[in-house]
């Protein structure tokens, strides 16, 4: 009997242990429910550099960088889709790619006293949200990633501006602690930018912070001097430069705009772009960088196309090659050019850009000499730059001399001798072209600082010379051109109406109405 | 057991049974439902990040209250049978899967208590032996099934519901999507809008109708009134042949292969595309809910005005009312006789069987096939039943067969 019992007791205890194992539903053993900090870093990073290229397809064709081959194309006309989800990557990846694993990196490295990866939290969160706010004006910040919620509101742009400054200035303030876990080799596993150096994340606040604070060009309260203040505790030198190195062996490992995942192969540089380079803004000076950034045609003539006329009207021999200089899409390793490869080194942010920015403040302040200062050493860090991510990817174009570099930025009508002879439509004009093809949001926030076609006073100039909308805009425009684009269709138009209503985004021109930030006043 | 009740009857009456039952089930979530989990990404330099879904710490099991009644009679030594049940079910903080909000929240979908769905119906089953004898018989079995399903809330204020895996037409809006006070097997899309008498509007600049921008969905149910299965058995000594026929009546389908080949001009639909024509309906105009609306007398002539084919809404292409008779399949069997068997001590029976499968089918459908799914069962929800796109009819079998016993 007592046997019995024993083995009676047994089997219980067995089917006990198992039945609890068999009917825990609650943790995954497939996917991991808790990771440690780092991890979460690299998709960040990668998303960081990728994001603002989904959304560029549509961003670079309200500032000219491209238009598309075929004639009178939504977007290039500063149109919308009004019913589709596009134009939306931003938002979704500042939402839900950074979202809740950017909280919880946040907690984490702070719990940890990570005061580094702490601080490149902060980075990302501010970079995040001065995006989306430049490219979408009104968005969700203080109710964001609430999750009792399942109603989301809207604040105002200035409450966006204030949060990215006060996060940068957390990220600052952790970045340059060097007690508690601050560990290199800990952030360097995952940091695809810096591979964890904490020194080059403090510049890189401070160049945000910088970029940010130029933004309020059009306000009472805008302070040059603190712009160049945080730019001059930024980068030194192309060797800061932040950007992320794709793989380039898989699909979402390679460049967005890169050949193979042929997102861009119905584009084409505009006429805007060509006009700047080739001589006829800078009075025949043609630009080394041409051939290097630019593309060619059959015949060996460097066109452009006007944006929304399409490719049509060229003869086969004329028509404008892709962006990676071929008629047809190029197959996998095919060397290409600029920063357009499926491996290139795409930025987020260069020194060249930040000294584009210090210029303009400083010209705007009224010191021509800090302002012709900058402007030249940008123009040479971005020619280094062409030939440094040429170099990188083994592209087709050579690289540019010592000798034609010299004599570019010698050249009176680019870079003028005397510091009085600086005009803004330089200094806005060369920035354009640094950042064409990478640095899409700053280049839209900047020609909308300039209302496209704000003319420069002191020379009676367009600032954006050449720069011409399309005839005839998209027919909801009612002839006033793109400041905007609407919040992500499937994320709010479908499940957040009322909020939308609240800041008349479902008007059928919200895309042309003014943002904030580059309206006159406070 | 009322015939133990009444002796008397049982001349007649074989057996009678009343049954009423009433059951509470809970049904538990997806398991690790109710937690975000990371998944490694793919993405340059690897790591990790949340999925689509989020977490929902608060979610708890849904609860099917169901009550039926039904009785169970045999007549006549059992040659005559009938089972009726009558239910009615209602599940409450159903779990709706995959809800979306605004990205605002950090996730994409969510797992959500809060739905509730009302199911009524009738399963009738009835039983018949008209032939019995020692060489031949014939048996009857006939069941009868309708159920109405109601969706009555919806979680979080979501104004429709869906799978959207159900949404596999390209460029196409159709889906499985329900509201509330819908039939729980809907199907929304991007509709034609109507003035308040029903009539289309058709836009006062193109003269074609204009579609509504999100998902609607004016009445479209998959649900059938109601299906009958109807199986007859013949026995002569060793043959037996039976067959069942699956009879299906009402439910919409949605013919997306007709609108796919539509838009593309390769329908047979599209064949009149010379002939210049006006849409029936009223111009969007200002005046179309007034008394006097303004009747449609723009010309069309689709040749020219692609859009007349492009644009054109799922909503033509679902066909209301679809009823099928179907020869599910035929069996017939030769059991070889005893005085074979007998001669050896191997084999203890064996037989030889042909049987035909979906040998004919009738049905006011225009499409290929009408019992369609797109999607398979997995997708969960309502699933894809009665949406057709690109799928293929069920084949005409034809089988032969030993069957041997050891």
């Amino acid at each position: 009997m007592k046997k019995i019992y024993g083995l009676m007791m047994t089997v219980c205890l067995i089917s006990a242990t198992s039945c609890k194992k068999y009917l825990d539903v609650n943790t995954n053993p497939n996917s991991p429910q808790d990771v440690t900090a780092n991890l979460l870093l690299s998709p960040m990073l990668h998303w960081m550099a990728t994001s603002p290229v989904y959304d560029a397809r549509f961003i670079s064709r309200y500032t000219q960088n491209f238009t598309s081959t075929a004639a009178g194309s939504t977007w290039d006309l500063q149109g919308y889709d009004p019913a589709g989800d596009i134009a939306g990557q931003l938002w979704r990846d500042v939402y839900f790619s950074f979202g809740q694993n950017l909280v919880n990196m946040t907690n984490k490295a702070e719990a940890e006293q990570r005061w580094d990866l702490l601080g490149v939290a902060y980075i990302l969160k501010a970079w995040g949200w001065l995006q989306l706010t430049d490219v979408h004006g009104e968005v969700i910040v203080k109710e964001a990633f609430d999750q009792s919620r399942t109603k989301f509101d809207y604040d105002s742009q200035q409450i966006a501006y204030d949060e990215v400054k006060r996060l940068l200035g957390l990220a600052i303030t952790n970045l340059q602690r060097t007690d508690g876990a601050v560990d290199a080799t800990f952030l360097g596993k995952t940091d695809l930018v810096y591979k964890g150096d904490r020194t080059k994340w403090l510049k890189f606040a401070y160049g945000l912070m910088g970029l940010t604070l130029n933004h309020y060009s059009n306000k009472d309260n805008y302070n040059p001097d603190e712009v160049i203040a945080n730019i001059d505790k930024s980068f030194v030198g192309n060797v800061d430069d932040a950007g992320v190195k794709y793989t380039g062996l898989s699909n979402d490992d390679r460049n967005f705009i890169g050949a193979t995942r042929n997102n861009f192969n119905s584009f084409r540089q505009t006429a805007f772009i060509l006009n700047l380079m080739n001589g006829g803004a800078t009075g025949g000076v043609s630009d080394p960088r041409l051939s290097r950034m630019l593309s060619s045609s059959p015949d060996g003539t460097p066109r452009g196309v006007v944006t929304g006329a399409g490719t049509a009207s060229f003869t086969a021999a004329q028509t404008p090659f892709n962006i990676w200089g071929y008629a047809t899409l190029p197959i996998v390793g095919t060397p290409t050019k600029y920063v357009f490869d499926d491996k290139s080194k795409f930025p987020i942010m260069t020194y060249a850009e930040l000294q584009f920015i210090k210029a303009e403040a400083a010209f705007r302040k009224g010191d021509k000499a800090m302002a012709l200062d900058a402007y030249s050493k940008a123009i040479a860090a971005h020619i280094d730059f062409v030939n440094t991510s040429n170099a990188d990817i083994g592209g087709t174009p050579t690289q540019i001399s010592p000798t034609d570099k010299d004599t570019f930025v010698k050249s009176p009508l680019v870079v003028p001798t005397a510091a009085a002879n600086l005009t803004l439509t330089q200094i806005m004009t060369q920035k354009y072209v640094a950042l064409w093809g990478w640095g899409f949001v700053e280049t839209w926030m900047d020609m909308r600082r300039y209302h496209y076609t704000d003319v420069d006073p002191a020379t009676n100039n367009q600032v954006y010379v050449g720069y011409v909308f399309p005839t005839t805009l998209y027919a909801d425009n009612n002839a006033k051109p793109a400041y905007r684009i609407r919040p992500k269709y499937a994320s709010e138009y479908v499940n957040n109406v009322e909020a939308l209503n609240a800041i008349g985004a479902l008007a059928r021109d919200y895309h042309t109405k003014e943002m904030w930030i580059t309206q006159k006043g406070n | 057991m009322f015939t133990d009740a009444f002796k008397g009857l049982q001349k007649i009456f074989t057996s009678g049974k009343l049954r009423a039952a009433y059951a509470g089930v809970g049904k538990d979530a997806k398991p690790y439902a109710y937690k975000a989990t990371y998944e490694s990404k793919t993405t340059t330099g690897g790591g990790y990040g949340y999925g689509f879904t989020g977490d929902n710490l608060d979610l708890k099991p849904e609860f099917a209250k169901s009550f039926e009644i039904g009785t169970e009679l045999a007549f006549l030594n059992n040659r005559l049978g009938l089972d009726v049940t009558v239910y009615r079910k209602t599940t409450t903080d159903q779990i709706t899967n995959d809800l979306r909000f605004s990205y605002g929240k950090g996730y994409v979908l969510f797992n959500y208590n809060g739905a509730s769905t009302r199911n009524k119906g009738i399963e009738i089953t009835l039983r018949g032996t008209p032939i019995k004898s020692k060489n031949l018989n014939w048996e009857i079995v006939a069941n009868f099934a309708a159920d109405k399903g109601i969706v009555t809330a919806l979680p979080a204020g979501v104004s429709e519901s869906y799978v959207s895996d159900t949404n596999l037409y390209p460029t196409g809006s159709i889906r499985n999507g329900v509201n509330v006070g819908g039939s729980t097997r809907s199907l929304t899309g991007f509709f034609y809008l109507r003035n308040n008498d029903g009539q289309l509007l058709i836009s006062p600049t193109t003269g074609l109708p204009l579609r509504s921008t999100v998902n609607i969905n004016p009445g479209y149910d998959r649900t059938p009134d109601y299906s009958i299965g109807l199986t007859n058995t013949f026995t002569y000594k060793n043959v037996s042949l039976s067959f069942l026929l699956d009879i299906r009546k009402g439910g919409d389908v949605f013919n997306g292969t007709e609108h796919y080949l539509t838009r593309l001009g390769l329908s047979t639909l599209t064949l009149d595309r010379n002939t210049p024509r006006i849409i029936t309906g009223v111009l969007q105009d200002g005046k179309e809910n007034s008394a006097n609306p303004t009747k449609n007398n723009i010309v069309i002539t689709p040749n020219t005005q692609n859009n007349y084919y492009t644009d054109m809404s799922e909503e033509l292409f679902i066909q209301r009312n679809i009823n099928w008779v179907r020869l599910r399949d035929v069996i017939l069997n030769y059991r070889l006789p005893d005085n074979i068997m007998k001669r050896q001590n191997f084999v203890k029976s064996a037989s030889i069987f042909v049987t035909g499968t979906d040998l004919f089918l009738i049905t006011n459908y225009k499409g290929l096939d009408p019992v369609v799914s797109g999607n398979t069962a997995a997708v969960g929800g309502s699933g894809a039943q009665g949406i057709d796109y690109g799928n293929f009819p069920i084949p005409v079998g034809l089988n032969f067969g030993v069957k041997v016993t050891l």
